[in-house]
């Protein structure tokens, strides 16, 4: 049996899960295998930037080499569009809604509508504009930022033709039976697009005013590749891997992709923003004889690397050139640099998909040795106990390998 | 038993079933009852609506039959029992019954087609609740059909199956034994437990019934 | 007011271990019997965990080894058959693991309402003379007998009556062809052979001309992805993999030799930098590149045309959640609803948990419903019904209790066992929850006869009228002022006894605070304290504990009737069942 679980399950639950299968299903091993890796195996890829859009939170988690190097959460996901989207629809019904005050107005219209209906209309007739803010083209630089321009531009293009147009809003019919008395409203088709916009780009407020948990997705996104060393953000940026029930919202990909490649035109790769950096680096004086010391600031940990590519001079290194002569022998280039998404068949996928080609899990555990001692009983191996964020370690090769060998086993990640 | 006085409710005949005076029973010679079955007021059973369509056994010695139905069966107040009926495709047409109507003939000349009943068996200790229409092909041994129900055409219940008030049974369809159906259409949504089995006799519903 | 029918349910004694119940029979029911502080450790049928215990005495088994109720949590079940529910047709477990759950033959569902799909043909039936039995031409199609659904809507049609899943499997919805997983392969081999004196690195694209026409940025679907994938990673392992080169082609062997093992964890672990380095020069798997290798690249704007269809379209041709979860894949609309394969059934017998015994075994053929083993709690412990004592018109049949008015309700007890039984019965004074009904039972200790053969009771078929007819006189003259006698039986049958309980039901208006009692005091203070009566809340349900004891056989089997008496032994039952009895008007 193998589970599929989130990264960050407690101790406790995966215990209280554990003892549940092992009791009652008798499964005689069960392998943990952590489900952003899996997503990206399910995409065919190593590594990646896998962002979940769930009911509660979107995670985005950076694997690189089927490790999970970081993770970082919103609660910009689907629970939220569901409430947007009951909110537009019972001010719809009931127009006074919209002059009662947020609280009130959110627990009138649960009476309104029943939370199954709102969740049809989320499934059936949501969907994500492909964004507004089309930045004009800044100066195309060839650093980590390229962007594959001409797609962005023929998407924005083709969105004007489809519904530029303001003359006749198309409108849509829903049915609804929850409310008294059932009727149908009829929707423009656009303000189906604008609870979207509320609950996962967070339009209309400014990014100083938002939480850490409540950065709106295409930031959530970029604050993980900014955080993460380069060479492996150039890797994930062109890996992006949207999973989970909220990615399947028509459009919200395409629209990920476009405020994504918009942030790091107007941004880069640096962490440090506003208006003071604007006016330095539009500063033509500064650009011209750009000292190392723009460099040295307090930027954390990875100062060394956060200086934007593009900024650099192009120093050849023999040995990294060597090394990467060396691996185009064998492998193709590796697409790294530019911004691309990835469809995954999903972790459940890549779960069936690894037990078909029978590769054995890190943590393999061995039903009598569970019900023998517990999560106490689990070895936390070597390699393992450096790293806890190791998703799947060297461990693995230990337990699944030996024919003799079960009497030590780990929980892995989740130890 | 001898027969009971005028009044009663019901007429029981020399097997035991009790059939209520004031049920509609249609084609009799096309209807056999196990015995001990009982029938109550108001339901109709359309033993009239016979096979048009001649079967290849030799089955047409004896009676034609209609509906069949075995012991210990009980039909709740209102319900309808009519054998299920089809158009068969590319049929011989003089095979048609005479008395069928001109109509009917002409349009059967143009599709080439017959319509036919099939019989509809019904086995033993089957209860089917107040106001179901049955047009089921078979349904097996201690089935419980509830109230309001629609039962298809040619849908085949097998043994210890049950239908939950209200659900439409969709034509064709086949519910396996064990088998707890409801909804419209009717899926199956649970399974009768092996405590329950029991509970499907019906020997005593039987005996509770008198005039 | 909706109707309400009196039910019994058993608490199975397995929950324990869970807070709000306390602990009963498993270790010591010795124990128990003596414990006074009964009341307060009184099982609480409202209390959330309660729903989770609490079932009608015909789902409980009974484990003959551990003298023991079992409810479905405590039962391990086991497949004996697995057959597909529409044509009856059993399928062997490793057809299952291979073809996976569904029916292969021809058992389709309807995509939009889930009845079952016919085939017919769509060609007019030959005509004239000697056409009879004629085979009909195809095309054929699916068709919903019940909503009128049919496959011709998402363009699929068939051209043979029967093998309707393979077909299905071969056509895409608006009739193209699938791409097989074979036509992949060959496809597949084909490029690999056509590249190999070439470098990896060449493009594909140029080698297409093959078998199959393969477009490297086809867009693919869920499972033909799947099946890119799997060959890819396949092809990549077994390149790793030395056991291949000694000449074991693919297979477990190869992968799972030791000598392999090392490469395929490095699809996992890919190691550190200088760990890639050193295993890039054994060459590590790489990653997908190109949708013959599973690869989907999400185009920038693969999803216009989705919204556009949407904006055109509307609500209607969108596919509702029900819909969509029946599907395997995405359905976004309706027009990419597939026929679903009925999904298998099976048949289950099952186990004690504890001590591993069959409680229960079904036939294998799926023809017969007869079972093997069959330890039923029906046969064992006495089942309890419940009617009103009053005895009702038909017209206000199931009225709603009173609040404050003592009723009076028949509680009867039916005993299975060939031997007869004593019985204890208790109950809290008050119902547990906000509105604590007073409950007394008059009668708590009673004994029930013996249950006699099947055979018997069948010879007795006419006194049992007369029996009946003797109670409901007694009912009759009794009428008006039924008084029931504290301390006695009611009633006495053969192997029934019933007693009378009183119950005074609580009025649903919050008590005033002097009458309230300390917990719900406690409750009121935590807040949340609102006068609303919440579902089900009027419902008067009484938590009874039962304490059965017997004399049984040792060594054999209870109930083994007309065996000789050597070595009788005490038994004992006890066990918490929950009344309901009715709705306070």
């Amino acid at each position: 049996m193998t589970l599929i679980l989130p990264s960050a399950l407690p101790l406790p639950l995966l215990s209280t899960i554990l003892d549940t299968l092992f009791t009652n299903f008798q499964a005689p091993t069960i392998s943990l295998l952590s489900s952003p890796a899996l997503s990206t195996a399910a995409a065919g890829l190593r590594s990646g930037l896998v962002v979940d859009v769930g009911w509660r939170e979107t995670v985005v988690t950076s694997v690189y080499e089927y490790r999970e190097v970081q993770t970082l959460r919103s609660t910009r996901a689907t629970k939220l569009l569901g409430e947007e989207i009951l909110m537009m629809l019972s001010r719809l019904i009931n127009p006074e809604l919209s002059q009662m005050k947020n609280p009130d107005a959110r627990a009138a219209a649960r009476e309104l509508l029943s939370f199954e209906e709102c969740e049809e209309v989320v499934t059936r007739m949501a969907w994500c504009g492909p964004g507004q803010n089309k930045s004009p083209p800044e100066e195309h630089t060839d650093g980590l930022a390229s962007v594959k321009e001409e797609d962005e531009f023929r998407s924005s293009m083709r969105s004007l033709k489809i519904w530029g147009g303001t003359e006749t809003e198309p409108q849509v019919s829903i049915p609804l039976k929850s409310c008294s008395p059932p009727r149908t409203l009829e929707v423009a088709f656009s303000n189906l697009s604008d609870p979207c916009e509320d609950a996962l780009f967070a339009k209309g407020v400014p990014e100083s005013e938002l939480d850490d948990e409540e950065m709106p997705l295409h930031l959530l996104i970029y604050r993980s590749l900014l955080k993460l060393p380069t060479d492996v953000r150039s890797i994930c940026m062109a890996r992006i891997i949207l999973v989970g029930g909220g990615s399947k919202l028509p459009g919200l990909k395409s629209r990920v992709l476009n405020e994504l490649s918009t942030l790091v035109q107007q941004r880069g790769w640096n962490n440090v923003q506003g208006k003071a950096v604007e006016a330095y680096r539009n500063n033509p004086k500064l650009n011209k004889a750009r000292s190392r010391n723009f460099d040295d600031g307090p930027i954390p940990v990875t100062a060394g690397q956060e200086v934007p590519a593009y900024l650099q001079p192009h120093d050849e290194d023999p040995i990294e050139e060597a090394l990467r002569r060396e691996s185009r022998k064998r492998n193709p280039p590796m697409e790294e640099g530019s911004l691309r998404a990835i469809d995954s068949l999903g972790a459940w996928s890549g779960g069936s998909l690894l037990s078909h080609l029978k590769v054995p899990a890190v943590s393999v555990i061995d039903k009598d040795q569970w019900l023998q001692h517990g999560s106490l009983g689990a070895s936390r191996g070597g390699e393992i106990s450096v790293s806890s964020r190791q998703s799947m370690g060297p461990g693995a090769f230990k337990t699944a390998g030996g024919g003799g060998d079960r009497s030590s086993w780990t929980l892995g990640l989740w130890a | 038993m001898s027969k009971k006085p005028v009044k009663g409710e019901y007429i029981e005949t020399d097997t035991g079933n009790k059939v209520s005076r004031r049920s509609q029973i249609i084609g009799t010679t096309n209807i056999i009852l196990g015995g001990k079955t009982v029938i109550q007021a108001e339901v109709i059973i359309r033993g009239d609506l016979l096979r048009t369509y001649p079967s290849s056994s030799s089955e047409g010695k004896g009676n034609p039959v209609a509906v069949a139905i075995g012991r210990y069966c009980f039909f709740s107040r209102g319900c309808e029992l009519r054998p299920p009926g089809k158009m068969y495709k590319g049929y011989l047409l003089f095979l048609l019954p005479s008395s069928s109507p001109s109509y009917l003939q002409h349009e059967l000349m143009v599709f080439g087609s017959t319509f036919s009943h099939y019989p509809l068996k019904i086995a033993d200790h089957v209860l089917i609740g107040p106001g179901t229409i049955v047009e089921a092909a078979l349904i097996g041994s201690h089935v419980s059909i509830g109230a309001g129900c629609v039962i298809g055409k040619f849908a085949i219940i097998k043994d210890y199956a049950r239908v939950l008030d209200g659900t439409v049974v969709p034509p064709n369809m086949v519910i396996p034994s064990f088998s707890v159906v409801g909804g419209r259409p009717g899926r199956v949504v649970g399974e009768v437990s092996e405590g329950e089995v029991d509970g499907f006799d019906l020997r005593e519903v039987y005996r509770g019934v008198g005039n | 007011m909706s109707t309400f029918t009196p039910y019994t349910y058993f608490q199975c004694p397995c929950t324990d271990s869970s807070p709000p119940v306390r602990n009963i029979g498993s270790d010591s029911p010795t124990s128990i019997h003596s414990s006074s502080s009964e009341d307060e450790k009184a099982f609480d049928p409202r209390a959330p965990r309660a729903n989770y215990s609490l079932y009608p005495l015909e789902h409980l088994l009974y484990c003959e080894d551990c003298h023991q109720i079992r409810c479905p949590r405590c039962v391990l079940d086991e497949i004996v058959t697995y057959y597909c529910p529409n044509c009856l047709f059993e399928v062997p477990s490793s057809t299952v693991k291979s073809e996976g759950t569904r029916c292969t033959r021809s058992c389709f569902q309807c995509p939009i309402c889930i009845a079952p799909l016919s085939v017919s043909s769509l060609e007019a039936p030959p005509e004239g003379l000697g056409a009879e039995h004629a085979s009909q031409g195809g095309p054929y199609v699916l068709n919903c007998p019940h909503c009128s659904w049919s496959s011709k809507e998402i363009g699929i049609q068939f051209d043979k009556p029967n093998g309707i899943f393979t077909q299905l499997s071969k056509i895409k919805n608006g009739g193209d062809p699938v791409i097989t997983a074979r036509e992949r392969r060959k496809d597949r081999e084909e490029r690999s052979r056509d590249s190999a004196p070439g470098p990896v690195t060449d493009e594909d694209g140029v080698q297409d001309e093959t078998v199959v026409k393969l477009d490297p940025n086809e867009v693919l679907d869920a499972e033909s992805q799947f099946s890119n994938l799997k060959a890819f990673y396949q092809a990549q392992l077994a390149e790793a993999s030395p056991a291949n080169a000694l000449g074991f082609s693919g297979g477990d062997y190869g992968y799972g030799s030791p000598g392999a093992l090392s490469r395929i964890m490095g699809l996992y672990t890919g190691g550190t930098y200088a760990d890639k380095k050193s295993k890039a020069k054994k060459g590590t798997m790489r990653e997908a590149q190109n949708a013959f290798e599973g690869l989907k690249i999400v185009a920038p704007n693969s999803e216009d045309a989705l919204i556009a269809k949407l904006q055109n379209e509307g609500w209607d041709a969108t596919s509702s959640s029900l819909q969509r979860d029946e599907q395997s894949t995405h359905t976004p609309f309706i027009s990419d609803l597939r026929p679903i394969a009925y999904l298998l059934r099976t048949k289950r017998s099952k186990r004690c948990k504890t001590c591993r015994h069959i409680l229960s075994k079904p036939e294998a053929k799926i023809q017969t419903t007869r079972f093997r083993i069959r330890l039923v709690a029906l046969n064992y412990i006495p089942s309890i019904s419940i009617k009103p004592l009053q005895p009702l018109l038909s017209t206000q049949l199931q009225a709603p209790l009173v609040p404050m008015k003592p009723t009076q309700f028949l509680l009867t007890f039916k005993n299975p066992l060939f031997e007869s039984v004593k019985v204890n019965i208790a109950t809290p004074a008050q119902t547990p929850g906000r509105f604590a009904s007073k409950i007394t039972i008059l009668c708590p200790q009673f004994e029930v006869g013996a249950n006699t053969d099947a055979w018997e009771e069948a010879l007795r078929d006419g006194s049992k009228g007369v029996e009946r007819e003797k109670r409901r006189t007694k009912a009759e003259a009794s009428e008006g002022q039924l008084q029931a006698e504290a301390g006695k039986v009611w009633e006495r049958g053969r192997n029934w006894v019933s007693v009378v309980v009183e119950v005074i039901p609580a009025s649903l208006k919050p008590s005033p605070d002097f009458l309230k009692t300390e917990a719900q005091r406690k409750l009121a203070e935590e807040g949340g304290e609102d006068d609303r009566v919440r579902e089900d809340e009027d419902v008067v349900e009484i938590p009874v504990f039962v304490r059965v004891e017997w004399e049984a056989d040792t060594g054999g089997e209870d109930g083994g009737l007309g065996k000789e008496k050597e070595g009788r032994e005490k038994r004992e039952l006890a066990y918490w069942c929950v009344l309901g009895v009715g709705r306070i008007g």
